[in-house]
């Protein structure tokens, strides 16, 4: 709140632009830097991601493409006997802009691959054949949404 | 003009107490701002499972990568965090999977607790233990229990610090009852 009005003090001034809002919900658009596999990953190891386009708001990039991200395994299921399918689901966490932190959400599906658009929670992915590994290669798309209202400055913080 | 300018430098110093997860609250000093939704990856140091953590029960992590602000190292690798179950249930006959919801609370950082936030949902998972018994028909079955769920030792967890919390370093790290900065 306070920088908030700091930067809004300096706008008046004429030095910077005000703060820009992020408002919960925002569509991030995510991809994996790195392939995955439920037969060799582990729930809670992290994953990097990156932002796959710039985020606009009111026509000002607030996240310039090919910010970084993080994220984390959420479960991680290898195959089991019974032709139980292996399963991973990843959860989008946070990404830090300057001295900010934006909170993300993710999707929430049961499908081997994560088609476009598809909206919020964390990312799981099945194979469709049954005793198939769950596999996501780098690149791959991770929705994601803003999940807390965070403020951003524009102003680059005094030396 | 001039007060314009000295209430905004003012504001300024204080604004970069809070506002954000990398700022030292002022320079030379060891009074420092952990600004909320900071992240905080955390492990957890032994096995919490439905066979026997119930709700209520609380349960140890340890900080497992350092928190630093401003270059410094606030809150360090080993720094004790605990958690508490909040739902559990054990896995039962048939492939009954347990579930288990837990949530962060707070990090011990010397005399100051600093509240942090996160959940976790988990369920067992696979073919558990199998017994094998005669039915009263004479026929073998087997019976298979679900597996319990469970957050293993050296999980890792991620929670955000829940609000802005300042804290004095020195001697002891210990956190003022307001999240303004103390005058110099």
């Amino acid at each position: 709140m306070i920088a908030a009005f700091v930067a809004v003090m300096l706008a008046m001034d004429g030095n910077c632009p005000p703060p820009l809002t992020l408002p919960a919900g925002l569509a991030i658009p995510l991809v994996t830097l790195a392939p995955l596999s439920s037969k060799t990953a582990h729930t809670g190891d992290p994953i990097d991601l990156v932002t796959s386009d710039d985020v606009v708001v009111d026509g000002t990039i607030a996240i310039p493409k090919g910010s970084a991200a993080h994220g984390q395994v959420a479960e991680a299921r290898s195959t089991g006997g019974l032709g139980v399918n292996g399963k991973l689901t990843l959860r989008p966490l946070y990404l830090t802009l300057g001295d900010t932190t934006v909170r993300l959400t993710g999707s929430t599906i049961a499908k081997r691959e994560v088609p476009a658009g598809t909206a919020i929670g964390m990312v799981t992915l099945t194979p469709v054949l049954s005793g198939a590994t769950a596999t996501v290669g780098a690149q791959t798309v991770i929705p994601a949404a803003v999940l807390k209202t965070v403020m951003i400055a524009q102003c680059p913080k005094p030396n | 003009m001039g007060f314009g300018h000295g209430l905004i430098a003012g504001l300024s110093a204080l604004a970069l107490a809070g506002s954000g997860s990398d700022e030292i609250a002022n320079s030379g000093s060891e009074s420092i701002v952990i600004k909320q939704d900071t992240p905080v990856e955390l492990m957890a140091t032994a096995e919490v499972t439905t066979a026997t953590a119930k709700p209520g029960t609380v349960f140890k992590l340890r900080v497992n990568r350092a928190v630093l602000i401003g270059g410094k190292t606030i809150i360090p690798v080993g720094t004790l965090a605990f958690g508490e179950v909040t739902a559990a249930k054990d896995a039962g006959g048939l492939g009954k999977s347990g579930k288990m919801t837990a949530r962060l609370l707070r990090i011990q950082l010397g005399d100051a607790a600093i509240p942090i936030e996160g959940t976790v949902d988990t369920k067992g998972s696979g073919a558990g233990s199998a017994g094998v018994a005669v039915l009263a028909t004479g026929l073998m079955g087997v019976f298979h229990r679900g597996n319990n769920a469970k957050i293993k030792a050296g999980e890792i967890l991620t929670g955000f610090v829940s609000e802005d919390v300042a804290i004095d370093l020195l001697p002891t790290p210990h956190r003022h009852t307001s999240t303004a900065v103390p005058a110099q």
